[in-house]
């Protein structure tokens, strides 16, 4: 856990994001308290608080005074939002330039899109959404 | 300074080192001081009966068997001090409260040790008295007979103090100081400690101050009280800001 | 509840024997802040137990300030019952049963709670009956660890205290802690050479070496001090161009390198391309590489 070049909260708070992303932790569904990512995970409390309080900031959890932290309601689609948007940048477009690098034609790339279908059944976005 | 408002009060936390460890020595001193006694008022017993069986008893035994208490507690004044000390300032204690504790345990022993003391010796002047033997005690200058309760317990009180505070004063010398100045100052404490005992016609050679037999109570005790007022001086300055031994297993 | 307490060394030099003698610390200098676990790094003789001592007041500097919530704690009433330090030896009266050691401190503690060294007992299975001098060195260990977490003292030290448990114990240790650093907030010095294990729980990191400070920041700005590469040696070699190497290591085709300072993100950018794979540097590797130099604060030290 948390090996990655970043520092830790900043880790965290990918992970947590990650998880809001993949349904794992629903909107208004309560986040683990600092205490408990801390034991948890045998990390310094300060370190958790550090990454919540990006997510706080962000909007993307609130707090509930004396309940603890939930996802915040907006926040799933929102962050689905923002990772479409980038996605073909971030994601794809290192994709493509590496297979150039590797002389792999485009036309090789889309057959194997063609035959992979969509991992998961139905997109779990909102309607109206979808391009 | 801190805005810290703090519930432990400095008084209150002084108080807690004195009284436990003055809690601490003196009940760790009884414990083992328990096995004393048995032993000493055993020899007593048999001393006695063996002089008068093979010969003439002409004084109390117990004079210098039971009293022996106030040399007994300066052997535990060289143990038990020192061993709580880390305990003591580890726990979170001033060193000042440890003297403190020291003093009020060394009085508390004193008293205590010597009342037994007296009693064991009134119970032999009793048995003595209906043996039709002598109950008299020699160059002792605050009683004259195992009978003499007051006079006993006076006389080893101030004893039984001297020795404890010597004891301590010597072991946290040591301790402090190093072989070599830690015994100049067993010199200087051993000197005021002898030198307080022999005020109460104790100690290796009674007769160097017997003229002061002459002396009344009243100029012998203060002296005696002096004396130990000097050695727990040399206990506080040795005490007072004593830097602790390092952990043995690190630097 | 009390206030954390925060504690400051100032230019401290301890020197144990007369004259000459190397000094345990030499113009030492660094801050524990209130309410962080601290980590104090370094190698053996590094004079870690001479530093966590003054803390405790078990001794006076030679020079320099001491201050611990912002006093010179040594025989300050108040501020020594709120400085609990646990040392491997463990301080304890080895004759009498651990029932008199802990009510020796129950007796001296203010915050000391009598329940919770009780349930630590069971947990680290030590019967409070048995003498200390009967405890095998693990449990020995654990005792100590149990004093310094029941005390609840404002500033608790952990020097070296739980080495002598096995590694379960140890964890059961780590666990135990923060727990009780989150229910009950309070300033934390832990010195351990076990670093990896504990790494993660240090906000702060102070390290000494050869009784200089070597360090004394956030544990974050650490480990942002270096970082680790690997991949192809010539694509590696070429991002060592803007960076000082702390250590190298080939592996056939294959380079790992550790630079000092943090990579930019068009640096980043280019490594993922070229394929190297970028890691952070441990607490441990930085320790090992920081404490390998001759003596790299020397200049600045003055």
């Amino acid at each position: 856990m948390f090996d990655g070049p970043e520092p830790i909260y900043i880790q965290i708070a990918d992970q947590i994001r990650a998880q809001i992303v993949s349904g794992d932790l629903p909107e208004e569904s309560q986040v683990m308290s600092t205490t408990q990512y801390a034991t948890t995970f045998r990390i310094n409390p300060a370190t958790a608080a550090k990454a919540f309080a990006i997510l706080v900031d962000e909007g993307l959890i609130e707090k509930r005074r004396g309940l603890g932290m939930f996802v915040a309601v907006g926040a799933h689609d929102r962050l689905v939002k923002e990772r479409r948007d980038t996605y073909l940048e971030r994601v794809f477009r290192p994709a493509v330039e590496q297979a150039d690098l590797l002389g792999i034609p485009r036309s090789e790339l889309i057959a194997y899109l063609d035959e992979h279908p969509e991992t998961l059944p139905a997109p779990r976005v909102a309607e109206g959404e979808t391009r | 300074m801190s805005a810290t408002v703090s519930p432990v009060t400095a008084q209150a936390q002084e108080q807690r080192g004195t009284v436990t460890s003055a809690y601490t020595l003196f009940l760790g001193t009884w414990q083992i001081g328990a096995y004393f006694w048995i032993a000493v008022a055993t020899i007593t017993v048999a001393v006695a009966y063996v002089i008068d069986r093979w010969g003439d008893l002409e004084s109390s035994t117990g004079d210098g068997f039971l009293g022996s208490a106030p040399a007994f507690l300066g052997v535990m004044g060289l143990i038990m001090p020192p061993s709580i000390l880390t305990l003591h300032v580890v726990g979170g204690a001033t060193r000042r409260s440890l003297f403190r504790g020291t003093i009020v345990a060394a009085v508390g022993l004193g008293i205590t040790f010597a009342l037994l003391g007296a009693i064991g010796m009134l119970v032999e002047s009793l048995v003595l008295d209906a043996l039709d033997l002598p109950t008299v005690t020699l160059d002792a200058h605050l009683y004259d007979s195992s009978g003499d309760f007051f006079g006993i317990w006076l006389s080893w009180s101030l004893s039984g103090l001297s020795y404890f505070l010597g004891g301590a004063a010597i072991a946290f010398g040591y301790y402090r100081w190093g072989a070599l100045l830690g015994t100049v100052q067993t010199i200087g404490v051993v000197l005021l400690v002898l030198g307080a005992d022999m005020l109460m016609g104790g100690g290796p050679s009674p007769q160097v101050l017997g003229g002061v037999e002459s002396l009344s109570a009243v100029l012998l005790v203060p002296l005696s009280l002096l004396a130990s007022a000097v050695v727990a001086l040399i206990l506080y300055l040795t005490l007072r800001d004593i830097p602790l031994k390092g952990n043995p297993a690190s630097s | 509840m009390t206030t954390p307490y925060g504690a400051e060394l100032t230019d401290v030099t301890v020197r144990y024997g007369r004259r000459t003698d190397e000094a345990a610390l030499d113009h030492v200098s660094f801050t524990v802040r209130p309410g962080t676990i601290t980590g104090l790094l370094g190698r053996n003789g590094a004079g870690k137990s001479t530093a966590l001592s003054l803390l405790a007041s078990l001794r006076r500097p030679t020079s320099g300030t001491v201050l611990v919530n912002g006093v010179d704690p040594f025989e300050d009433a108040v501020v020594m019952a709120g400085v609990q330090l646990v040392r491997e030896s463990g301080d304890i009266l080895g004759d009498t049963s651990i029932n008199e050691t802990l009510g020796y401190y129950d007796e001296l503690r203010p915050h000391w709670d009598g329940d919770y060294a009780r349930a630590l007992l069971d947990q680290f299975d030590v019967d409070p009956r048995t003498t200390p001098a009967k405890l095998s060195r693990g449990k020995k260990s654990a005792l100590g660890c149990i004093v310094g977490l029941a005390s609840r003292a404002p500033l608790t030290i952990f020097d070296e205290s739980y080495l002598g448990m096995d590694a379960p114990s140890r964890y059961a240790f780590y666990d135990a802690l923060l727990d009780d650093y989150t229910d009950h907030p309070r300033t934390i010095v832990v010195s351990s050479h076990l670093i990896e294990e504990v790494e993660r729980l240090f906000e702060d990191v102070v390290m000494l070496h050869r009784g200089r400070t070597l360090v004394s920041e956030t544990a974050d700005a650490l480990r942002n001090r270096a970082v680790s590469v690997v991949g192809p040696s010539s694509a590696v070699s070429k991002l060592a161009d803007d960076h000082r190497v702390l250590a190298t290591r080939n592996l056939g085709g294959t380079t790992q390198l550790t630079l000092e300072g943090s990579l930019e993100p068009a640096e980043i950018a280019l490594a993922r391309d070229a394929g190297i794979e970028i890691a952070r540097v441990s607490i441990q590797d930085l320790f090992i590489h920081l404490s390998q130099e001759p003596d790299p604060m020397k200049e600045d030290a003055r």
